[in-house]
């Protein structure tokens, strides 16, 4: 005979035996099986589902607030781009311009200051006194500086030392006074004036005297800008 | 010589074995040839037989008789040797030798039949009055035969065979395959013969002639009408010659006379007459029993006549002994090859045995199984076997209960596909700000560049503007003195009025005159205010004839 294995076992067992006795046990399987099911596993899947339901939901706001998000960076960085490209064009325009004022700046360098423009100024006067037919009696002048208020060089044919305030403007102010003593006519002293007063350099008639019809005296305020 | 001779016998041993083995598969590849052209769907059916209650294919039945293994193919009316495993689909039969069975038979009132438990009645019967020893245990199969002449009784036919012989006879078979799916009994297993249609419906007598009993069974229209055991047979032939003293006469030489010259005469020397004599003599004392037991059954019976009268010895066939029958019972006389259709391999095939699988699948095809005298039926397919209903319970179980908690588990498991597509898709979106973040960390960095750069150009050209400006103002607010002085001296001249002296400072001509006319400074001051200069003066003092004044003039 063949060796019985564990199904021929079952059937030998219940083989003449009451028909209830087997569905009862058929009865206990289903139950303990049905038991084992929802008593451990259910708990498990429905964990599980509830668990990758949250998951979902988290997962789902978080990807919206991203989404969000990143919709409001692009729109932000689309506004920035546009800016930038209205910086740039901006910019453009404020370099020509910069670049048109700088070019129009240099052609107002005579403006500057310094101890050559002082040394030729105070010279040219005198010159320029002689050559219209005047008399240099007597010439000062005073500088002004804008960290010292002392005069910083007098011209060697005055002994006399003023010091006075510069006049309140940014970047032009009272650089230097010449005052001249002239004897000679009336009209060469005012041709002298006239010629000074329409020059390009930012010259002044700050003091004028009409001593006697031969004799006068003018102060020329030359303003710059120091270098 | 002799190892001579001994190697040429296991050669020819070889060679045997070689044509064996070619006939085998020859013949297996004939099988599979036919079985491919006589496929059907209802093998198809047989096949896929998993959720039957049983897995056999009642067409196919294997007969097994010691070592001889046959099937029978029955819708193919073919016997061929069997070869396979006799586990298979095929139905596995066998048979009750005669000589292990007990016959008995008794008549009783139909009316007795209508009121008791005939299972019971038969087992009681047979233990009070077959014989029997009471202590052993039967296996008793019967049949109920309403042919009497008396029709108020009938006969119940009773077939007995010790249970101890079925479960030992059969060792080898139950081995192999743990079931026999029928045992016949021949008495019963006649009846195939008409239903396969091989007799036609007749009064007909089977006869087995066994060495010291004769088994006849009458049948009549196809149904069992009657059985009995007589005392006689070979052995009283065998007795009967054994006095002849004939030299070297035994059973062998008697076996070997009755089945190669039986009762042929045409077989027997002159010699011989006397042998044949005695077989003829003791030949028709069994047939005297036989007419005798016709006689009786035609007497109760309601039956007229026979008809045809199936012989068959122990032995097998014996020559002469069919002619030699009809002659002397004047009755149509046969053998037993009823196969002979079917036996195209012309098999020495047991007409038992062929008898009992003609039966077996009958009885499965009528599920009919009142003479089977199996103990070791096949057991039915997994799933009908209480460990298949246990499993298959436990698993529908495992499967129904599951079903909620899987749908749980699966719509967790889509979920969790869902969330790492999710994931995924938050690390990109995540990624994706990082560097829309970045980008705009930059943009701002090159606009707050741009802005500083404008504002720092901006400055600068408002500086430079600032300076063009002081430039312009310091140039052009300025009125040139000379003008001035010009203008004073041109009008002083046009009203005569002399200058005596002149101080410019603070923007303000302080001018100290003299006219010699009243009202020449006075036009002088009307005509200056007319110019557009702004003047104050002193007094106008006359001194000297002169008039004498210090104006002050501003631009």
């Amino acid at each position: 005979m063949n060796k019985e294995n564990i199904f021929d076992k079952i059937d030998s067992y219940f083989e003449g035996r009451d028909k209830k006795e087997f569905y009862y046990v058929l009865a206990f399987i289903v139950l303990l099986i049905g038991f084992v099911i929802y008593y451990y596993i259910f708990p498990l899947a429905q964990g599980y589902k509830e668990k990758e339901e949250n998951l979902n939901k988290d997962l789902k706001e978080e990807i919206a607030k991203l989404n969000n998000d990143i919709s409001v960076l692009r729109s932000k960085i689309f506004a920035l781009n546009k800016k930038i490209s209205q910086l740039k064009s901006d910019l453009g325009k404020v370099k020509k311009e910069k670049i048109f004022y700088e070019e129009l700046a240099k052609l107002l360098d005579f403006v500057n200051f310094n101890q050559y423009v002082w040394g030729q100024f105070v010279k040219g006067c005198v010159d320029d006194a002689r050559r219209n037919g005047l008399e240099v009696v007597d010439i000062k002048n005073v500088l002004y500086t804008q960290q010292k208020k002392e005069p910083k060089r007098v011209k060697k044919l005055s002994r006399k030392k003023e010091v006075k305030k510069p006049q309140k403007q940014k970047f032009i102010s009272k650089k230097l006074d010449v005052t001249l003593t002239l004897k000679g006519d009336y009209k060469n002293f005012i041709w002298y004036i006239y010629d000074y007063e329409n020059r390009k350099e930012l010259i002044r008639v700050s003091q004028m005297k009409i001593l006697s019809p031969n004799s006068f005296s003018v102060t020329f305020s030359l303003y710059g800008k120091e270098q | 010589m002799k190892k001579l001779n001994l190697n040429f016998k296991s050669f020819l041993e070889k060679l045997k074995k070689k044509e064996e083995s070619k006939e085998k598969k020859k013949l297996n590849l004939r099988l599979k040839t036919e079985a491919f052209k006589n496929f059907s769907f209802t093998d198809l059916k047989y096949k896929f037989s998993i959720l039957k209650k049983y897995d056999y294919d009642i067409r196919n039945v294997i007969g097994v008789k010691g070592e001889q293994r046959y099937i029978l193919y029955t819708d193919r009316k073919l016997i061929r040797i069997y070869h396979g495993k006799l586990k298979s689909s095929a139905l596995l039969s066998t048979y009750v030798p005669l000589e292990h069975a007990t016959f008995y038979n008794f008549t009783v009132e139909k009316s007795v039949l209508e009121k008791v438990d005939l299972d019971s009645f038969v087992e009681t019967q047979i233990y009070e009055n077959a014989g029997v020893n009471e202590t052993e245990d039967y296996i008793i199969k019967y049949k109920v035969i309403d042919r009497l002449k008396n029709p108020k009784q009938v006969v119940i036919e009773t077939i007995i065979v010790p249970a101890i012989m079925l479960k030992n006879s059969f060792k080898d078979i139950l081995e192999e395959t743990g079931y026999i799916d029928y045992i016949s009994f021949p008495a019963f297993a006649y009846k195939a013969l008409y239903e396969e249609q091989i007799l036609h419906p007749a009064n007909d007598i089977f006869a087995v002639i066994l060495f010291d009993k004769i088994f006849l069974t009458f049948y009549s229209d196809g149904d069992l009408v009657y059985m009995t055991t007589l005392s006689g047979g070979l052995g009283q032939i065998f007795k009967a010659l054994e006095k002849l003293k004939i030299k070297n006469f035994n059973l062998d030489t008697f076996k070997k006379l009755i089945t190669q010259k039986g009762l042929d005469r045409s077989k027997f020397t002159k010699q011989e007459q006397i042998v044949l004599g005695i077989i003829q003599k003791e030949f028709n004392n069994i047939l005297g029993l036989i007419n005798e037991q016709m006689n009786r059954v035609i007497n109760e019976y309601d039956i007229d006549e026979f008809d045809r009268l199936y012989i068959i010895s122990e032995y097998g066939k014996i020559p002469g002994l069919h002619d030699y029958v009809s002659k002397y019972i004047n009755l149509d006389t046969f053998g037993f090859e009823f196969y002979e259709k079917y036996n195209l391999d012309r098999l020495p095939v047991d007409p038992f045995l062929f008898l009992g699988m003609l039966e077996a699948h009958y009885a499965y095809k009528k599920n009919d199984q009142r003479f089977n005298f199996s103990l070791f039926l096949r057991k039915p397919t997994f799933f009908y076997r209480p460990s298949g209903i246990i499993i298959l319970t436990t698993t529908a179980s495992i499967i129904l209960f599951s079903i909620y908690p899987a749908i749980l588990f699966y719509q967790g498991k889509v979920l969790e596909s869902k969330n790492n597509i999710l994931t995924k898709k938050k690390l990109a979106l995540m990624g994706e700000k990082a560097k829309l973040v970045s980008k705009k960390k930059d943009l701002e960095s090159i606009k707050d560049n741009l802005e500083n750069t404008i504002n720092e150009y901006t400055k600068k050209v408002a500086l430079i503007k600032e300076f063009i400006e002081d430039v312009y103002k310091t140039k052009f607010d300025y009125i040139p003195k000379s003008q001035d002085l010009v203008d004073i001296t041109l009008l002083m001249n046009k009203h005569r009025v002399f200058l005596s002296k002149l101080d410019f400072e603070d923007g303000v001509f302080y001018v100290d005159v003299y006219a010699l006319k009243e009202k020449a400074i006075p036009h002088l001051i009307d005509d200056l205010i007319s110019n557009g200069f702004s003047v104050s003066f002193t007094q106008v003092i006359s001194d000297n004839g002169k008039y004498k004044s210090q104006l002050r003039i501003k631009e």
